[in-house]
């Protein structure tokens, strides 16, 4: 397994707080792998996903990106952030222009883009995510929604070469939740690796190639998402319920099970359907 | 108002026209309605409230209600240019025009004053209709383009930009805030509006340094090194109806300047 991404024994703790946000943090990010980062509220997800890109900077321990330490002098860190795309859970908080034409330009013209460029690339990822009826709406105009897909469409246009999302789909209502996760769908397909921030068991169990769990600010285990949610004792101490399609395959008869559990509702039918049949 | 004056100024008729067109020629009647006479000026409110009421199709109640709003300020400040305290012998002049007599001292209107207002309010409204005319036909986001075309700070502009994503946020946050405390029964009666309404700004100040702290993780996640570079103005061509009404109307109002200062108008 190549890791794009590597923390080596993180510790952090924010000021003015008794108790540490990361302790001994270690994993390896899998190149060119859906990879979640599993975790209850408060497990240091998010604190992890801010140290990735350079903005907090670990007490203990080291990043190592592409295999070498992470520099933090500001020209490292400038070309570190194109090649890390962070989207934040609230895009209020990345949005910074007002329609989403301007603000997906804004990432490219830090970078000394040129405007002929960044016009072409803009347009692309405007058509590439079908914003084009809303590029030129004020970004207070549009619903969240809308907003999240601005927010990422802001960052996959700087086309970076690891997207890291927190906790994406918050608030999504499945149409928009789905609508995000297709397009995550296409840009992994061309090559792009993601890692997603979720509390979420079903949705962490359905989209995910690699499961990295987290409590405590500690990684606590890691797996493919049937060894890690099959792992009913690792639920039980998580105090986190088996994804609903794990389970309901559990509860069917042997016979029916077949020889892996179905990830998606479609492959649930599929086995139903087969059953159906014979 | 103002969600209203940003949603009509994305929103209006006139928006294909090239936005250095429409801040060019508002700074134009701007000028023209500060340097001119009141005859002039007053054409400059009716043809800047032609553009935008008319062709940008602002709709009139909005543009009477920004333009009233603005007068009630004119009207605070009119006692001081119309009204005089004086002895009972400044008011035998033929040009004061006595109110009341008080302990003595008359109060009273100067001829001179109601000049001196007339001409500024006369100037106040042809400058009002000019910005207004840029205000309601521009969205915030060009401005600040046209503002960087002519070299403004900037640190000036990042800060307008950062205020205008930050205002609506914000208001919605204050909304959705007021919801909740009304939801708990909170807003009932004037003392607990009072209080609320304190308790409110408190959080909405927690909220703000939160939201700051934010921003600034987000900006820095996407390559901020200490300047917002903002897109560049958009350029058009003009209509020829349009360059023609320009033209043709500021050669009447330049003629017609003339004639008044050279006394050839009454």
């Amino acid at each position: 397994m190549t890791a794009l991404l590597e923390a080596r024994q993180l510790h952090y703790t924010y000021p003015a707080s008794s108790g540490s946000a990361l302790r001994g943090l270690s994993f390896r990010v899998p190149a060119g792998k859906r990879t979640v980062l599993y975790g209850h509220n408060g497990s240091g997800k998010s604190t992890f996903l801010l140290h990735a890109v350079g903005i907090h900077r670990p007490v203990e321990g080291q990043l190592l990106w592409k295999n070498s330490p992470l520099s933090y002098r500001s020209r490292d860190l400038k070309e570190l952030r194109r090649e890390i795309g962070l989207v934040f859970q609230d895009p209020e908080q990345q949005l910074i222009l007002a329609t989403p034409r301007q603000d997906m330009a804004y990432g490219l013209r830090n970078l000394g883009i040129s405007e002929a460029e960044l016009n072409r690339r803009t347009a692309r990822m405007l058509t590439a995510m079908n914003l084009d009826p809303i590029a030129d709406t004020p970004i207070h105009h549009l619903s969240l929604g809308q907003k999240k897909q601005v927010a990422l469409a802001g960052i996959l246009v700087m086309e970076p070469e690891l997207l890291l999302l927190d906790e994406p789909t918050a608030y999504l209502d499945q149409a928009s939740e789905q609508r995000l996760l297709d397009e995550l769908e296409r840009v992994h397909k061309e090559g792009m690796t993601v890692v997603m921030a979720t509390h979420d068991t079903d949705l962490a169990y359905r989209w995910a190639d690699w499961v990295i769990v987290m409590q405590e600010g500690q990684c606590i285990a890691e797996g493919t998402p049937a060894e890690i949610f099959g792992d009913y004792a690792l639920m039980q101490r998580m105090q986190t319920p088996v994804p609903l399609l794990l389970d309901l395959w559990n509860t069917l008869p042997e016979e029916l099970r077949g020889d892996t559990p179905p990830r998606c509702r479609k492959e649930m039918k599929r086995l139903l359907a087969a059953y159906a049949r014979s | 108002m103002i969600r209203q004056i940003d949603a009509v100024s994305h929103h209006n008729r006139l928006r294909p026209l090239p936005p250095a067109l429409l801040c060019g020629f508002g700074a134009l009647l701007g000028l023209g309605a500060y340097l001119s006479h009141p005859a002039v000026r007053l054409l400059i409110l009716i043809w800047a409230a032609v553009w935008t009421i008319g062709y940008a199709g602002v709709p009139a109640r909005l543009y009477m209600l920004m333009t009233g709003a603005a007068c009630l300020f004119f009207a605070a400040g009119l006692p001081a240019i119309i009204v005089e305290i004086g002895s009972a012998a400044a008011e035998e002049k033929a040009e004061h025009f006595r109110l009341f007599h008080i302990y003595g001292r008359s109060i009273y209107l100067t001829s001179s004053g109601i000049q001196t207002a007339w001409e500024a309010f006369t100037r106040m409204l042809a400058c009002l209709a000019s910005s207004y005319m840029v205000i309601l036909t521009v969205p915030v986001p060009e401005l600040l383009a046209a503002l960087k075309k002519l070299r403004v700070p900037s640190v000036v502009l990042d800060l307008i930009m950062i205020m205008y994503r930050f205002i609506f946020i914000l208001w919605l946050e204050a909304a959705d805030m007021k919801t909740a405390q009304q939801a708990r029964g909170g807003h009932n009666g004037l003392k607990g509006r009072l209080n609320d309404t304190a308790m409110l700004a408190v959080h909405l100040f927690t909220s703000s340094m939160r939201r700051y702290h934010m921003l600034h993780q987000g900006l820095t996640a996407r390559g901020y090194d200490g300047h917002i570079p903002l897109p560049s103005l958009r350029m058009g061509a003009i209509p020829g109806r349009y360059k023609l009404e320009i033209i043709g109307g500021v050669a009447v109002l330049l003629l017609l300047e003339i004639t008044i200062r050279l006394e050839v108008w009454p």
